[in-house]
This record gives structure tokens, C-alpha cells and sequence, in this order.
């Protein structure tokens, strides 16, 4: 079911009060309608389609559990966002002590678009942007999932993650100057590669 | 030479006014590392916007709404855990209240033997006794039970017994449920 900004509000609250009422139907839709949002959240945080898959999978099942305690007042998809944040940093944090990003293989994401070369060049980006992102702490690395992909505005973020406005504005200042840093630095480190391929050509 | 490369995303949203705006422009005519800061940020701006939104495979709903389905079975089984529990519990009260009606006589015997021949015999006609008390109370039991209980009923209620000593041993010997989180 699609869904538009215009009776979009008044709808997802009804389908919160179904929900809370103890219709699957209605939370079945809220899921169907902010599943990419929570996904390519987990997806960015975590660096990988399965742990993504999965931390998708629990914040929804947390989020019908702690149902009750959402505040109508509030927007539904940052009240989410926040669960599934939580989520992700948590993982992160409990990662850190037993293995490292770099061994988990990148899973595959699905793609309409047919021409291959095109796909190798996406394939190359995604890559990119997935390695720039892991170089940001994780709260970091949030604020600017939050930003780009969410479409939330600086005190939106901050009332996901409980900062004040002037904060994630310059937490996200911040994180964009190491991701232009780290971006500089892999194309350095490019082009030192493509001249030794080269012989070292003066 | 001052740089103050803290200022450059702000210049880059437009959002640099005055002095500060003034001073970064005149700075970046002259300051080719920040020229290069500048346009890096600006390759990072247009690299984030431009990247997708990934979405799950195929079919997250039903993954998830699967997996609430079994949250909210195992809730529902441990509510009703408690009950079960009590029911067990009270019969088996019941049951080791007639096992000790049955053996307050043997203990009697054991208690006050008169010789061992005397202590034999008792103690043979006592286990006589109790085979047939216990017999009796079988035979009572089952023919109660099936005769108080309509014919199109008996399965269902051995079903409740079984199930009620799988739960209760579940319980006792404390195995985990099974767990897919
Ligand atoms: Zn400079």
C-alpha cells in the first residue's frame, strides 16, 4: 500500500491504534510502509545484507512490543528510527570485541539495472561509500545515515538521538570533513596504485 | 598561514554569513588544500545523495510478521504456564495423599514387629492388601472416568492429560522452549 504525506499521518496513527488494539493487519502495513527506511539504516550501520536482514527484522518486533509506550505526539518513523539506531550500535558495540567489518562479505543487493557495466560501476560506489562510512564512529556514521537517507532534518536526528539541534549539526560538519578526508586519501592511494601498475612512468 | 577548514561544510550549505563568509572566500582564492577540502566535501555531498535506498528482499513483511506469531505463541504459553503448574500440582497432592493412606499400614507393621514369622506373614498379606486396594482404585478410577465421560470426549481429554505432563515436565526439567532469536 503506498503511502502518501497527505493522509499519511492520520493513517499511520489509526494503524498505531489498531496495532495497539491487537490487529496484525494494521502493524503488517506499518511494516510494509518503513521497512526500506529501517533496513538501509541497518544496512548502512552494519556494513552487510544478513545482519542487516536481521537487526530490520528485531527492531520491528521490538517496536511491536514497546507499542504502548509510543507517543501519538511524536513521529511514528522517528520513534522507529531511534529503536533501530539503538539496535545498531548495540551490535556495533558488541561486534567490536569479536571480529571486524572487514571479514564479513558484502552481501549482494538485488538491482534492476540490466546494463553490467553500469552494475560494476554501482557495485564500485557502494563499495566506496560502505568503506567511508566504517572509517565514522558509530554515532557518527548515524547522524549521516539519518541525514542522507532518511531525509530528516537536524532536529529531527536530534530528537532521535537525544541531542540537541546545535550538536548534530556539528557532529554531522564533522563527519562529512572525515568522509571528504577518507575520500581524498582513497584516491590517493588509487592513483599510487595505478602508477605502479603503470611501472612507476614518470 | 590560518586555515579553518570548520568552516567549510557551513560555506558549502550556504549557511556562512558576514565576516566568517567573507574571510573563508579570500582564504580559498589563495589556500589550495582547502580548495581541495572543499571539493571533496562536496564529491562526498553528491556521493551520499545520489545513493540509493536499499530495500530487503522480497517478502520482510511475512518474515516478520512469522516471527511475531511465534514471539506471541511462547508469550501466550507462558502465561497459561503458571496455571497449568497449579493444576499439576494439585494432583499431585492428591495422588501422594491416597499413596500414604496406602502406607500408613505397612508402617505400622514395620514399626511394632511381634516375631519374624508374624512379621512375614504381615507383611505378605499387607502387600496382598495394597495390590488389591491399588487395583481396586485403578479399576474404580477407570471405570468412573469412563463412564462420566461421553465417548466423543475421551480422546480429547487424554490429549489434556498428555499435554499437561508434557508442559509440566517442560517446566520441571526447565527445557529450553525453542528459540529462533
Ligand atoms: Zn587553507
Amino acid at each position: 500500500m503506498p503511502f502518501d504525506e497527505a493522509h499519511g499521518r492520520e493513517g499511520e496513527r489509526g494503524w498505531v491504534r489498531e496495532a495497539l488494539a491487537g490487529d496484525q493487519e494494521a502493524f503488517a502495513r506499518l511494516v510494509e510502509n518503513y521497512q526500506a527506511a529501517v533496513y538501509n539504516l541497518a544496512y548502512r550501520m552494519l556494513g552487510n545484507a544478513g545482519d542487516a536482514e536481521d537487526a530490520a527484522q528485531e527492531t520491528f518486533l521490538r517496536a511491536y512490543s514497546r507499542l504502548r509506550s509510543y507517543d501519538p505526539a511524536r513521529k511514528f518513523s522517528s520513534w522507529l528510527l531511534a529503536i533501530a539506531a539503538h539496535h545498531c550500535i548495540d551490535r556495533l558495540r558488541r561486534r567490536r570485541s569479536t571480529i571486524s567489518l572487514e571479514d564479513i562479505p558484502l552481501g549482494r543487493q538485488f538491482s534492476t539495472d540490466r546494463d553490467p557495466e553500469r552494475e560494476i560501476e554501482r557495485q564500485e560506489e557502494r563499495e566506496e561509500i560502505r568503506r567511508l562510512l566504517e572509517r565514522l564512529p558509530p554515532d557518527y556514521r548515524l547522524v549521516v545515515i539519518l541525514y542522507y537517507w532518511n531525509d530528516l532534518s537536524c532536529r529531527q536526528i536530534g530528537e532521535v538521538m537525544g541531542l540537541g539541534e546545535g550538536a548534530v549539526k556539528s557532529r554531522l560538519h564533522r563527519a562529512r570533513r572525515m568522509l571528504a578526508q577518507g575520500l581524498r586519501e582513497e584516491r590517493e592511494s588509487a592513483s599510487q596504485r595505478s602508477n605502479m601498475a603503470m611501472g612507476e612512468a614518470p | 598561514m590560518v586555515h579553518r577548514g570548520e568552516l567549510i561544510p557551513a560555506y558549502l550549505d550556504g549557511e556562512l554569513v558576514g565576516e566568517e563568509k567573507q574571510w573563508l572566500e579570500e582564504h580559498l582564492a589563495v589556500c589550495a588544500r582547502c580548495g581541495d577540502e572543499l571539493s571533496a566535501l562536496h564529491e562526498v555531498g553528491l556521493l551520499l545523495s545520489e545513493a540509493p535506498l536499499f530495500s530487503p528482499q522480497p517478502g520482510f513483511t511475512a518474515r516478520v510478521m512469522a516471527r511475531l506469531a511465534q514471539k506471541e505463541a511462547r508469550r501466550r504459553l507462558t502465561r497459561v504456564a503458571p496455571a497449568l503448574v497449579a493444576v499439576s500440582l494439585l494432583l499431585t497432592f492428591l495422588a501422594l495423599l491416597s499413596v500414604v493412606g496406602l502406607l500408613t499400614p505397612w508402617w505400622s507393621t514395620l514399626a511394632a514387629p511381634a516375631t519374624l514369622i508374624e512379621l512375614g506373614f504381615d507383611l505378605l498379606l499387607r502387600f496382598m492388601q495394597t495390590g488389591t486396594t491399588l487395583a481396586q482404585t485403578c479399576s474404580f478410577l477407570l471405570g468412573a472416568t469412563l463412564g462420566a465421560l461421553p465417548p466423543g470426549l475421551l480422546l480429547p481429554y487424554s490429549f489434556l492429560m498428555l499435554g499437561l505432563m508434557m508442559v509440566w515436565a517442560r517446566l520441571v526439567i526447565r527445557a529450553p522452549l525453542p528459540q529462533n532469536n
